[in-house]
């Protein structure tokens, strides 16, 4: 009993010693040390936001020398400052379509989160790659897509620079019964993860007509990419490589969207016809124009390529025959 | 027992003012910072702008829109088809946002007209400038040399006549 009482002064004397200034001490304490980690967490995702903008935009500034020329296929490659993710995402609404590049960056070992991730909009743009792709050194080449697609026309007409955008850390393997005219191109473009043999272990595999442990399956006559994301089909070789380095899906908004800037460019071509006429051409190509623009306006999806090519090869003769008064 | 109470309070108001003191320190350590950050995020943003200008007007005049192709013979490169700009200046509003910049302007500057008449469908080719989207020059502004091409009636003859023209490029820095 006696034991018990001297306890519980103690407990009262040790209540007493924590005076009021000690506990306002700590609170405020607590309250400005919460505030200090609230404030550099914020800090930190702000710096990552910063560090993801940077690195969208770099990419889209290091990619405009692949769209200032007419050679048939321009490289690039662009190296980021820690280990990389990029996520393209189209998208084929509005007049042009949209495109967004992402990148998330390796921190002390963690990707960046996705929140603190800055999407750059790019309309101008056709970049084909997979997604996310991931890497700290990439290359991108280019190829400007044209109609026809086929390379022994003498006037084709371009829509557009299309890039292709592959990580350093992915191989591909092209094999098969290649046609000359890629292996010729591959060889030149030079790029250090294309192989046209000895390739390495883990690359991936794309195959021109039948093969073994092919990841992605190019029927090159029949104008058909088959691959896990699903099948596409393709006319010409720009569009090919473009079936080859994206999803399936990618590729086919892509082409929606290569489609809406082939029809705004049917308008432009019809007013200069129009003005062309009235210096005294004949402007025999006119419904051709509206025809065509109609086409590529009711572009479903890659399987309607071919009725477009077909009828991109009829509208190229009508313009070939036009001599001085040709429109492209 | 008031003196005490005296003290105490101001041992309080002491601790107060410090721990304030602190707080305060704290938040312009942040200010300071944080500014700086956006300083420097502002510099970036306008380098980025800057390198992009320096390829923007070479890649708009070489873009299906506006360049010549084989139009005019070979095809050439920095060349301008003026009917063609003419005719992307009737639907230039679906192209506001496509370069992502604020005006593309093209002028013939050799040979040179006293007076500075605009193209327009009505009065082309006697013209020597074309404003596309028509918002004037503002911020800042790029230009480059480049052919400016259009055909002409010449004695029942069509010929391909080309002049030299400079590209303007104007954008806006963005500082939001």
């Amino acid at each position: 009993m006696l034991q018990f009482q001297e306890i519980k002064m103690t407990f009262k004397k040790g209540q007493l010693n924590i005076s009021f200034g000690w506990i306002f001490a700590i609170i405020v304490g607590a309250f400005i040390i919460f505030l200090v980690i609230y404030g550099i967490t914020k800090f930190s995702g702000i710096q990552q936001t910063q560090q993801s903008a940077e690195t969208s935009r770099s990419i889209e500034v290091l990619l405009n020398p692949l769209e200032t020329g007419f050679e048939t296929a321009q490289k690039v490659t662009i190296s980021t400052p820690s280990e990389t993710k990029i996520y393209l995402q189209c998208s084929d609404s509005g007049k042009f379509g949209n495109q967004k590049i992402m990148t998330r960056q390796k921190i002390l070992g963690k990707y960046s989160d996705e929140e603190n991730s800055v999407n750059v909009t790019i309309i101008s743009r056709y970049i084909f790659s997979e997604s996310p792709i991931e890497g700290k050194n990439f290359f991108a080449f280019s190829k400007p897509y044209e109609f026809p697609s086929e390379e022994d026309y003498e006037f084709p007409f371009k829509i557009a620079d299309l890039i292709y955008l592959t990580s350093s850390d992915e191989n591909y393997c092209f094999k098969g019964s290649i046609p000359d005219e890629i292996e010729d191109e591959v060889s030149e473009l030079n790029q250090e993860n294309l192989f046209l043999e000895d390739c390495p272990s883990g690359s991936i595999n794309v195959c021109f007509g039948s093969g073994s442990n092919c990841d992605v399956e190019v029927n090159y006559n029949q104008g058909e990419i088959e691959k896990d994301s699903g099948v596409v089909f393709f006319e010409g070789d720009a569009l090919m490589y473009a079936g080859i380095f994206s999803d399936a899906d990618e590729y086919e908004c892509q082409l929606s969207r290569l489609m809406k800037r082939a029809e705004q460019l049917m308008i432009i071509y019809q007013e200069k016809n129009t003005l062309d006429k009235a210096q005294g051409c004949s402007g025999g190509i006119e419904s051709d124009l509206i025809i065509f623009g109609n086409l590529v306006r009711n572009f479903g999806n890659s399987e309607d390529i071919f009725v477009i090519g077909d009828y991109a090869e009829r509208l190229n003769k009508l313009n070939s025959n036009q001599g001085t008064c040709r429109l492209w | 027992m008031v003196k005490i109470c005296e003290k105490g309070q101001i041992k309080i108001q002491q601790m107060a003012f410090m721990l304030l003191a602190i707080f305060i320190l704290f938040v312009m350590i942040g200010i300071v910072i944080v500014s700086s950050k956006i300083s420097k995020l502002e510099e970036t943003a306008v380098e980025y702008q800057e390198q992009n200008a320096l390829t923007l007007a070479s890649k708009i005049a070489n873009s299906p829109e506006f360049s010549c192709g084989n139009s005019f013979g070979n095809q050439k490169s920095d060349c301008v088809d003026l009917e063609k700009v003419l005719g992307l200046k009737k639907i230039a509003e679906d192209y506001e946002d496509f370069w992502e910049v604020s005006n593309i302007e093209i002028r013939i500057i050799y040979p040179q007209d006293e007076e500075e008449i605009e193209c327009s469908q009505e009065n082309y080719p006697n013209c020597n400038y074309i404003d596309l989207l028509e918002k004037g020059i503002s911020g800042f502004s790029v230009s480059n040399y480049v052919s400016v091409c259009h055909k002409e009636k010449n004695i029942n003859k069509i010929v391909n006549i080309c002049e030299l023209g400079q590209i303007i490029v104007s954008y806006e820095v963005e500082n939001d």
